[in-house]
């Protein structure tokens, strides 16, 4: 039988390939899977909304008219500081307000 | 019809779809524990090992995939990483010898196993570059670009490692020239 000729380097790439079998599972996805870490929380959006209509509840009871309370002692206060440091008051609450929301949403990022 | 790849990262990158990534890991782990044992010369424990880890790294690292390349090949170039990371934390070079053997099952498998044996000692006299350039492209079936990127190496010095690597490879096993024609 005559042998077809092979260039240069078939031989050679043949015995480089050799069997290239597929390597069936066996239980290997599964394995992994167990070792993946732990699902994130998922997204406390019941959470937020609760703190947010506590949060629109407290500004309610607390607007309600009554006599020298520390809410009206503190937007007295409030009216006797300079503009300047009512906006750096104004920024950190914002800044926290976004830090823990950041928190919440995203706690292990 | 097959769900694209780029479609199943999405959903784990979006909803931790865990299904999803099953079925990334289903469609590559023969590739990725193909190149981790012939890395690791035929160690199964330890390429499935490093194979495992590679699977959680790419999970845990999944948002910096940017798309350019194939995940395939990104996946590969983290298995590669793995398996070097290996060899240095063991501070341990790769003794081709100290891998189990495989026995003969029948009379016709011995001369398989002897061209296995050869080609081992073969690969053994490369240096690492021209063995890893080599098992990318001529046994795993890369292309140069490919195992460029996995290699992390510029394009030429792979080609030219394949080259190198195959020459000696030729006077190696130049007994086995006429096996390879039956």
């Amino acid at each position: 039988m005559n042998k077809t000729p092979m260039n240069n380097d078939d031989w050679l790439d043949k015995i480089l390939s050799g069997d290239d079998d597929y390597i069936h599972d066996d239980g290997f996805t599964e394995a992994v899977l167990r070792r993946l870490p732990a699902r994130q929380r998922p997204v406390p959006h019941g959470l937020i909304l609760g703190c947010a209509a506590l949060l629109a509840v407290a500004v309610l009871l607390l607007s309600a008219p009554s006599p020298a309370s520390w809410y009206d002692q503190f937007i007295a206060f409030l009216y006797t500081q300079p503009l300047p440091r009512l906006f750096a008051m104004a920024l950190a609450v914002c800044s926290a307000i976004s830090a823990i929301t950041w928190w919440v949403i995203e706690p292990d990022s | 019809m097959q769900v694209a790849d780029s479609e199943l990262i999405a959903k784990v990158l979006l909803d931790d779809d865990r299904h999803a990534f099953a079925t990334l890991i289903r469609r590559n782990q023969s590739a990725v524990r193909g190149l981790l044992r012939r890395l690791t010369n035929g160690n199964e424990a330890l390429s499935d090992d490093l194979a495992q880890e590679t699977f959680i790294k790419s999970y845990q690292s999944l948002k910096s995939f940017r798309g350019g390349a194939k995940f395939s090949t990104w996946l590969h170039r983290i298995a590669y990483n793995a398996f070097i990371s290996h060899v240095r934390g063991e501070k341990a070079t790769l003794d081709y010898e100290d891998y189990a053997q495989t026995e003969p099952g029948h009379p016709g498998e011995a001369q398989n196993l002897n061209l296995e044996h050869d080609l081992r000692q073969a690969m053994r006299r490369l240096t690492d570059a021209e063995r890893s350039a080599i098992q990318l492209c001529c046994q795993c079936g890369f292309s140069h670009g490919e195992a460029a990127e996995i290699l992390q190496q510029p394009l030429g010095t792979v080609k030219t490692n394949v080259l190198r690597g195959k020459e000696k490879l030729r006077d190696s096993l130049a007994v086995w020239q006429e096996v390879a024609y039956e």
